[in-house]
This record gives C-alpha cells, sequence and structure tokens, in this order.
C-alpha cells in the first residue's frame, strides 16, 4: 500500500461523529453514529485490511 | 465515578488520538517508508516502516474498535434510563404519563407503586439492552431510523407483538398471578404472547389519539419530562 | 526526525551510513524523503466520498433489511367492533390477516378503555367453532323424527304456512315471537314491528324478560322511563360503590377492573358488597354484607329507614324532584317515615335478614353522606318475585339522600346482555311494550305508534301478549300454536324447565340458531341457520344507553342468513312486505332512529355515519352534532331538560320522580322443613348464558370445567357430602343429579349452579315464581332439599 490517505480521513470523521455522540448521546447524534459512522469506521477498516492483504500476498507473506 | 463518566474519558480518548493519529497517517507515503533509519521512541526502537505501519493499525483499526465499543456503551446500556429514551419527542408522552400520579395507566401504576424505581422503560422493554433478542434489537434500530430520517407518522404504532414475558418475568409464580383462575385457563396464550396481558389490564401508556398532533393532551404530553433525582442508577 | 525545508529526514542512528545519505553540518546522515504534497487529493476526497457514500448505502441497506425483517404481529389489519357477549358491552379491536380473525384485542378509544375479559380476548376463535348449522332443516316426519336438510324456500314457505294455518284458526294471537337481548337492534324492532304491527298480535317477547324486566318497571315506576340515568365514567368519581346482588368480578369484568381502579387511584372509595354467597366481588370488597336470599328488600327498607330517622336525607331536592305514594295516592314524606319506622328498623329486621343492625346502620351512613354513591347491581335484585319493588326501592335511596344527577352518583342498573337495553327496551320488544317506553294497553301510546307507523287507527292490539314463563305455557297449552324463536336458548334458560320441555313438545316451534344441538334446536320443528356476530352488521345498544356498531367483517359459512333477512322473508310471505319496507341494517336503523324523535328517548342524532366514526353514542342524541347524554335528567348533559331546571325527572308529567312504600313480601321460596336449603343461580367468568358458543371454545370450557354444585362446608358435613361426591337436589319443580365441590363461598344453607352447562341443567328445579308487575322469574331463590347418592 502506498497509502491511507482517504481511510484516515474517513476515521477523523468518524471520530469527530463518535465524539459528539459520547458526549450528547441524542437520536440525531446516535443515529448518526449508528448508521453513519459506524459503517464508515468499518469501511475503512476494510479498505486498510484489503491494502494489507494485497501488500503481504505481494512479499509472499501469504 | 459511574460508568458514564469512564465512558465519556475513554471515549473521548480513543477519538481524540484516533484523529490525531490519522492526521498523521493520512499524511504518511507508505510506499516510501525503508527499513531503516530507526526511530526511537522510549526504549522502543523500531523501523520508520514499523512505526508508521503499526500507527496506522492504531489509527484505522484499533482506536475506532476501541470507539466503536465505548460510543455503544450509550446505545445498549445508557438506553436503560428514561432520560434517554425520552430524548425522541414522540416518546414523551410516556415518560410524562409515567410520572403522572393520576394516571391509570400500567406504567405509572408500576412507577407509583416503586416497582420500577429506576430503568423503567427498560423493566418492560428489557429487550432493548444487551441481553434480550435480536429482534428487539433490530427494532430498536429501526426505530432510530425512522426517527432520525423523519419517515415516521405520529401517532407512532408498534408494528410488532409486545413479549409478555417482560411481564411474565416479575408475575408469573407468584401468588397474585396464580391464584387468578383466568391466567391457568389461557396460560399457553400468555407464555406464548399469542394473547396480550393488556387484554384484561389495560392501557399500559397514553391513547394514540391522545399522543396524536392537534389532540387536546398533545402539548401537554410532549413537554420535555421533569425527572426525580432517585430516577437515575 | 526533523524536517528541514520542505523534506522530511529521518535521522540515522550515529555509525551507521546509507547509501544516497547526506551528511550535514554535524556529521549526522539524513536521508532525504519527499514528502506528500499537501492537502487531499482529488483521488483521495473521491474516495473518501465513495467510503462515506458506501457508509451511507450500508446504514440503507441495514435498515432497509429491518424493515423487510420486521416479525409481523398477529394481525395485519385492525378494525373497531363490539364484543359478542356481556351487557358491559365492551368496544373492540378485531385483528384479521387474509381473511381471517386472528386476534381481538380491547379498543383503547372505547369507554372500557382498552380492558375486555377472558371470553372477548377468545372471541378471535368464535367463527371457527366447530359443528355450525350451515343449511335450514326441517323435522320431516313431525315431532320426535329426525332434522333433514331443506332449503331456505321450503324451510320458510313451511314457517309461513304453519303461522297463516295458526291465524287463520285461531287469530293472531295463536303466534308468538320469542326474540333475544342478543339480536341486532335493527333485528329486534323488525320482529316487534312485524308482529305488532303486521300480524297484529303483542306475543312478542324475548329473554330480556328473565333478567332485566325488573330494571326496566323499577326506572320506569320511579323516574317515568327506562334506562339508568347514569354512565360507567361514574365509577371513576364515585367515593361509595354500593355493589348488590351482582358479581362484576365474575359477570362484568371490566366493570369490576374499572371499580378496582377507582380504589387504587383514591383508596378513601369504599366498595360495599351484598351478596348472600362470598364471591370473587365480595373479596375485593371493603364491607360484605351476606343476606338470608330473597329478603334484602328488608336491608333497603331498613337503610332508608335510618336515613330519615337520623335526618341523612336531602329534604330541599325531596321537595323539589320527589313525589311520595303508598301505590293508591300520593303521600307525604312523614308517611313514608312512619311506613318505614313500623317495620323496617334495623333491629326489627335483622334476625330475618341475616345482618346485624350496627352493619345496616354502617351501610346507610356511609351511603347517605359519602361524596358520591353509586350504585350497581344485576340478577340478584332483577330475578326476584320483588324486583319491581328491589330495583325502585335503590332508585328511592339515592333519591332521598340527592346520590344522584352528579358525577359519581347514580342509581346504575348493569344489564347483562349486549343488546337487551338498545334492542329489546328501548324497541319495546315486550308484550307489554311498544318502541320507546310506550305500552300496549295505553290508547294514546297506540294511537302515537299507529300515526308513526302509518298504521290504519286500532290497528294494535290493545292487549298486552304473552310473557316469557306463560309465552310457553301457552305453547304447552295450545294457545299459542307457532312460535319463531331467535338467537336464544330458553330449552335451557327458562325456569322450571321439566314443566317447559314438556311445552315445547307441543306447537309448531321455529328456532333461528347458530347450532343445530343446543337443547331448543333439539326441539325445533324448523331449524334455520342463523350469521353470527362480525358475519352480520348492526347495532347493539349497552348497558349505558350508548349504541355501538359492529361491522360485517366475515362471510357467514354455508347457507347461514342474518336473523333480519329471515324476518323479511317471514314478512313477504305473511304479506306484509309493505309494511317492512326497510330491509337492510342501515335502513333499519335510519326508521328506527326517526321514530324515536317522537319520544324522550330520542336518538335521531345517532346515524350509522357517526356510529362507524365514533365509539359509540349514548342517547338522547338528539341531533346529529349532539355529542349524547352522559348523564340523564341533568341540565347541560340532558338535551330534553327544560332549561333552567338544574335537575328535571321529565319522565312524568309532574317532572319528579317517585319514591312508594315497597313492603317486604316473604319470597315463596323460603326454606321449609321439606326444603331446608335454598339455591341461587349466575354465571362464571369463562362462560356466557348457556354455553352455547362459549363451552365450544377449548380454553373456555376447559377453564370453566363442567357445571358443579356448590356446597357450604356445614352443609357438607350435616348431609355427608364429599368432595366431588354425586348428589341430588329436589325442589318442587324437578329434581337433579350432579358433583357437589365443597366451598365456603357459600353461605351455611345456601347451594349455587352456575347455568352453563346441559349436563347439568340446573333450571330444571329452578322455581317459576315471576314478579306480578315485571313477570321476572324469580331465578335467585329455590328451596331444595339435598341427597347423597350412592
Amino acid at each position: 500500500m502506498n497509502e491511507l490517505r482517504w481511510e484516515a480521513w474517513a476515521v477523523m470523521l468518524a471520530s469527530v461523529v463518535s465524539l459528539i455522540y459520547v458526549w450528547s448521546p441524542g437520536p440525531y447524534p446516535m443515529g448518526a453514529f449508528t448508521f453513519i459512522a459506524q459503517p464508515l469506521f468499518l469501511v475503512a477498516i476494510a479498505s486498510y485490511a484489503w491494502k494489507v492483504l494485497k501488500e503481504l500476498r505481494s512479499k509472499r507473506v501469504l | 465515578m459511574t460508568w458514564l463518566l469512564i465512558v465519556r474519558v475513554l471515549g473521548t480518548l480513543s477519538c481524540v488520538l484516533a484523529i490525531v493519529a490519522s492526521w498523521f497517517v493520512a499524511r504518511r507515503n507508505f510506499g516510501a517508508l525503508k527499513e531503516s533509519p530507526t526511530i526511537s521512541i522510549g526504549i522502543a526502537t523500531l523501523s520508520a516502516a514499523a512505526f508508521w505501519k503499526l500507527s496506522a493499525f492504531v489509527a484505522i483499526v484499533a482506536l475506532p474498535v476501541a470507539t466503536i465499543a465505548t460510543a455503544n456503551y450509550h446505545t445498549f446500556v445508557g438506553i436503560h434510563e428514561v432520560e434517554a429514551c425520552s430524548q425522541c419527542h414522540v416518546m414523551r408522552p410516556m415518560a410524562n404519563d409515567l410520572h403522572d400520579p393520576s394516571s391509570d395507566t400500567l406504567a405509572a401504576r408500576h412507577y407509583k407503586n416503586g416497582y420500577i424505581p429506576t430503568g423503567q422503560c427498560y423493566a418492560c422493554h428489557a429487550d432493548y439492552g444487551f441481553s434480550g433478542d435480536m429482534a428487539a434489537k433490530m427494532e430498536g434500530f429501526r426505530h432510530l431510523a425512522r426517527y432520525t430520517t423523519r419517515t415516521y407518522e405520529e401517532p407512532i404504532v408498534s408494528r410488532t407483538r409486545f413479549d409478555n414475558q417482560q411481564c411474565l418475568k416479575c408475575h408469573q409464580h407468584k401468588t397474585a398471578f396464580e391464584s387468578v383462575h383466568v391466567h391457568h385457563d389461557v396460560i399457553e396464550r400468555l407464555t406464548s404472547s399469542n394473547m396480550s396481558c393488556l387484554n384484561c389490564h389495560g392501557r399500559s401508556h397514553p391513547t394514540r389519539s391522545s399522543r396524536t398532533p392537534g389532540s387536546p393532551e398533545y402539548q401537554a404530553l410532549v413537554k420535555p419530562p421533569v425527572f426525580a433525582e432517585g430516577d437515575h442508577e | 526526525m526533523r524536517r528541514t525545508g520542505a523534506a522530511y529526514h529521518f535521522r540515522i542512528r550515529p555509525g551507521k551510513r546509507e547509501e544516497g545519505a547526506h551528511l550535514d553540518a554535524d556529521g549526522l546522515g539524513y536521508r532525504r524523503v519527499e514528502p506528500p504534497a499537501p492537502g487531499i487529493s482529488r483521488r483521495d476526497l473521491a474516495m473518501l466520498l465513495a467510503g462515506v457514500a458506501g457508509a451511507n448505502v450500508m446504514g440503507a441497506a441495514t435498515w432497509g433489511a429491518l424493515e423487510a425483517l420486521l416479525p409481523a404481529g398477529n394481525a395485519d389489519t385492525w378494525t373497531k367492533a363490539v364484543c359478542r357477549f356481556c351487557g358491559t358491552g365492551c368496544g373492540i379491536q378485531v385483528g384479521m390477516r387474509d381473511g381471517r380473525v386472528t386476534d381481538v384485542r380491547g379498543d383503547e378509544l372505547a369507554h372500557n378503555a382498552g380492558v375486555i375479559c377472558v371470553k372477548g380476548s377468545m372471541l378471535r376463535a368464535l367463527p371457527y367453532v366447530e359443528g355450525r348449522l350451515t343449511t335450514p332443516m326441517i323435522r320431516r316426519g313431525g315431532k320426535g323424527s329426525a332434522l333433514i336438510k331443506a332449503s331456505w324456500d321450503e324451510a320458510m314457505s313451511l314457517v309461513a304456512a304453519k303461522f297463516q294455518e295458526a291465524i287463520a284458526a285461531a287469530g293472531p294471537d295463536s303466534v308468538a315471537f320469542y326474540g333475544s337481548g342478543q339480536l341486532f337492534t335493527e333485528e329486534s324492532y323488525t320482529a316487534n314491528k312485524l308482529f305488532k304491527a303486521g300480524i297484529r298480535t303483542n306475543n312478542v317477547d324475548g329473554n330480556p324478560r328473565l333478567c332485566m324486566a325488573s330494571a326496566a318497571t323499577g326506572y320506569t315506576q320511579t323516574f317515568g322511563k327506562d334506562e339508568p340515568p347514569g354512565s360507567y365514567v361514574d365509577i371513576d368519581h364515585a367515593e361509595c360503590l354500593f355493589v348488590i346482588g351482582a358479581n362484576p368480578f365474575h359477570c362484568h369484568p371490566p366493570l369490576h377492573e374499572r371499580m378496582m381502579r377507582r380504589k387504587r387511584l383514591h383508596p378513601e372509595t369504599t366498595i360495599i358488597c351484598v351478596d348472600p354467597r362470598r364471591t370473587d366481588t365480595a373479596d375485593h370488597a371493603d364491607i360484605h354484607l351476606s343476606p338470608v336470599p330473597g329478603t334484602d328488600l328488608l336491608l333497603l327498607n331498613s337503610m332508608a329507614q335510618v336515613m330519615c330517622a337520623d335526618g341523612l336525607v336531602d329534604s330541599a331536592f325531596l321537595t323539589r324532584h320527589v313525589r311520595f305514594t303508598d301505590g293508591d295516592a300520593e303521600i307525604g314524606f312523614e308517611a313514608f317515615r312512619a311506613f318505614l319506622n313500623a317495620s323496617y328498623t334495623p333491629e326489627q329486621v335483622s334476625q330475618e335478614l341475616g345482618v346485624t343492625a350496627a352493619d345496616i346502620r354502617r351501610v346507610a351512613y356511609r351511603f347517605a353522606t359519602a361524596k358520591a354513591t353509586m350504585s350497581l347491581w344485576t340478577m340478584g335484585m332483577n330475578q326476584r318475585t320483588q324486583g319491581t319493588a328491589l330495583n325502585a326501592m335503590l332508585s328511592a335511596l339515592h333519591l332521598l339522600t340527592g346520590q344522584i344527577g352528579r358525577p359519581g352518583a347514580t342509581p346504575f342498573s348493569v344489564t347483562g346482555q349486549p343488546n337487551a337495553c338498545g334492542g329489546v327496551r328501548d324497541t319495546g320488544a315486550l308484550s307489554h311494550a311498544l318502541p320507546n317506553g310506550r305500552v300496549v294497553a295505553n290508547p294514546k301510546h297506540r294511537e302515537e305508534m299507529e300515526a308513526i307507523w302509518g298504521l290504519a287507527p286500532g290497528t294494535l292490539n290493545p292487549k298486552p301478549g304473552l310473557a316469557a314463563v306463560d309465552l310457553f305455557k301457552a305453547l304447552g297449552e295450545g294457545q299459542v300454536r307457532a312460535a319463531l324463536v331467535m338467537c336464544t336458548n330458553p330449552a335451557q334458560t327458562l325456569p322450571n324447565l321439566v314443566a317447559q320441555h314438556a311445552n315445547l313438545e307441543r306447537g309448531f316451534l321455529a328456532v333461528a340458531e347458530i347450532f343445530g344441538d343446543s337443547e331448543t334446536a333439539a326441539r325445533a320443528d324448523v331449524l334455520l341457520p342463523a350469521a353470527l356476530w362480525i358475519e352480520k352488521e348492526g347495532v347493539t345498544g349497552q348497558g349505558e344507553r350508548r349504541y355501538q356498531y359492529t361491522p360485517r367483517l366475515l362471510q357467514a359459512p354455508g347457507e347461514c342468513r342474518s336473523d333480519l333477512a329471515m324476518l323479511v322473508d317471514l314478512a313477504e310471505r305473511l304479506g306484509h312486505g309493505a309494511l317492512i319496507s326497510a330491509r337492510t341494517p342501515e335502513a333499519v336503523w335510519d326508521e328506527w332512529r326517526k321514530v324515536s324523535a317522537h319520544s324522550k328517548y330520542n336518538f335521531e342524532g345517532i346515524t350509522y355515519a357517526r356510529l362507524k366514526e365514533l365509539r359509540g353514542l349514548q342517547w338522547p342524541c338528539p341531533r346529529p352534532d349532539h355529542p349524547g347524554t352522559v348523564r340523564r335528567y341533568v341540565e347541560g348533559d340532558d338535551p330534553l331538560v327544560t332549561p333552567g331546571s338544574g335537575i328535571e325527572f321529565y319522565g312524568f308529567p309532574d317532572h319528579k320522580a317517585v319514591i312508594a312504600t315497597r313492603p317486604y313480601v316473604r319470597s315463596p321460596e323460603l326454606p321449609t322443613t321439606d326444603y331446608p336449603l335454598q339455591l341461587t343461580t349466575g354465571r362464571v367468568v369463562e362462560q356466557w348464558h348457556s354455553g352455547t358458543m362459549t363451552m365450544r371454545i377449548a380454553e373456555l370450557r376447559d377453564g370453566a370445567g363442567p357445571a358443579r354444585l356448590e356446597v357450604s362446608p356445614a352443609d357438607a358435613r350435616r348431609y355427608g357430602v364429599a368432595e366431588g361426591a354425586r348428589v341430588r337436589l329436589t325442589s318442587r319443580f324437578g329434581s337433579i343429579e350432579g358433583q357437589a365441590h365443597i366451598t365456603d363461598r357459600c353461605r351455611p344453607g345456601l347451594l349455587f349452579a352456575a347455568f352453563y352447562d346441559v349436563k347439568l341443567l340446573i333450571n330444571r328445579i329452578v322455581a317459576d315464581h315471576v314478579d306480578p308487575v315485571s313477570k321476572e322469574p324469580e331465578y335467585k331463590v329455590t328451596a331444595v332439599k339435598l341427597e347423597v347418592l350412592a
């Protein structure tokens, strides 16, 4: 992998939403966290995992 | 030192650290990293590549997982509290009625008699928390989606059947319940939730018509509820 | 790490050197690395937005899956309707899926606030019980032969022929109609009109004669008009609830629940229960009085005596609103008081009544001085040889103390059947009556109805017809040759069944029923399959003057028809098609409500449209915009009250209510040496009346179990009765064998049995003495003797 640019930005965005939720757990922050931040985290993690997998394969570790 | 405070501190930490770490990870060109030179942090010595790859893992995976775990405290545990439920205005009639000593709904009567001093909504809607069945949790997320996207109509109406075990978990096998003959006539229907306990015991919450915008009771019912000191855990 | 200029430099540890490393001033090497371009590139932004979009799509997909995978409740549609069973007349919601009834729950917006009972909860099973009668049947070989399937045309033409034959041979009074407080109002109204105005016989009666007649006469003698002045909502305001001759825990459960709620919210509420048995209702009461069966008029008269003697009466109210009479002439309050003082002081009555003088005074005081006192009663007071007197005297207690016409203060006669009020009492479908409180014996009333119905003067027969017990006696003796029986089971519910079964063997009996094997159906010459509950639409009027609408939600099975359709058919065949011009439920209803506008039972403002939209309406309701009347005779609530009157008992010309002296007459069924015990009958919560419906629903049948004879422990010991032993009970009217159940709910000397079980036809031994005014039989008191069978 060369860069984790957009994954990192996704994590930053989702973390901001999560921070709001942690301090002010109303329905809208809860909705934003559950339906946007959580999937965003998961998408970033998935993309990261995919890149790591590709790299390890290319180095014949896996 | 309540759980809530711990969650907030941990949650803040993991979010802020994730933001900071991600900021630096975003700017890293991983392809250009080599095994040396090395970086020393305290007594640990890592190659640049190792350091940044570890940082990436922490920033993209570990901290987000920690954030998800701590933030979900609100979703699965904090939701026990009446204040949490009352955040949605469509729930305020239930909370206001609960605290009304002149109401004869089941919720109000249980509260007035001191049977549900804390976590009142959770006491009967226990499947919304961590233990409880998946269907109810799915329902909870569906409610959240509907509410935040405003794709609901008032008065809100439950589309699923209420699980009678929520009543029976306290009432069954007690003398008062067992001494009523008709309970035994239909016990299978009661335990399987095929017949509602409310058929004989009446309304649990304010009627749908009073919860309809425009009804005479509506304004009073959706006022933000006032919570007593003892309501919290 | 050091950032110099535009590049990041990684420090290399001293001693190591890399290729391509630079050396700076202090001899340390740095490797030059190009930093990423500042900000976020377009590609990365695009990836980020794609990620956010992807997250949103995942979120939306999850939501979509949740919506799709939502486990459904019991039903897809919910429609408001009315319970088929008791006179509480609960509003219900019928849940349906794929055209089947899958659930029934209480209607939270109806008067019962969502509360029903176990019978109502099991209504979901009712349309699907086995054994429905689906085709007409004729006993082709005459009495004693088998019933054979027939077509509607055959069956109805046979019924019409038999009726015409009888009328031709012996006049209109040789035929009769015996209806029910469970028919829809439109059906009872049509039957009443057909028989009284068409056939011109007043032999129109029904099972309300057996349950509510005394309430009707009691109210009419007191207020000039029938039906309770108050409403169920008065329970929510009463400070004293006086329950007498009623067991609402079993027989009107939502009303009992409402009483319990009142008590929970207002613990100062006193509940007084007067019942010879220690019922479940008595267990929940604050004071339970257990009088000797048949003597409770002594209690009411004695309470009145205490009230008059101790200055607990509301003299101003009495002067303004009440007239006293001794039955023949008007008397003054002093004469009334003297009547009570002569024989009804607590000390004088205590022995025979079985209640202490102190208790009599206690309840009298509480009744009189509570902020609002509501009395509730049913069969214990109605099914009595002094039923009219008991009813009137209880209303009198309210009048004496001014406990009337205010929230929570009212004499409330609770109704047994779902449509005895609206269907039979209000339509006048009884042998002495005409619609809206009129009577056949009154020429002015007959003229009014002839004018309203467009009949030639003199059409209506001036002679009152035969009431239930006498009607079937006449069938047995041959004066009545043909009878149409609809929606009731007299062969199980009439008293003195041994004699009545013999009567039912005579004459021609056409029976409209839902099952072919009821006791009555078994004696029918023609069986007509009837539609049940939501298989037809119509209006019922429950105990608080509330008319409610039941929609048609199901197709009736086989060839079943509504009772209205059968009556219309019969009318045509008997040549009265022009008279019975209203043929659909709504058309009949429109005719009937316009008829009511000519009376004080005016409900012209209650249209089908309003009934379909609202949770019923209470009459009087004269205009389409009128909200209905919660409390009659009260200005501002009752639209028929003259403005400026406050409270006005407009039933009588002088606008006063009547209190009459009610001398106590001993029941003919008090214990004797030959018959030393007393039997009373009643119901249990799981079973409705003769059990034709509820004994076919497993949970209710198994819940109630077989009917048993309840015996007190003292009597069990005296007669050597073991639990479950087979015993024989004998009265002057018959004898019956059954299984004994020992319970201390019965006071010594008293036995109890419910009447839902064909295997214990308790009415075989029940006496059929009737109240001389109301003609209602005294089911509640029968002298019996007990033997243990080996």
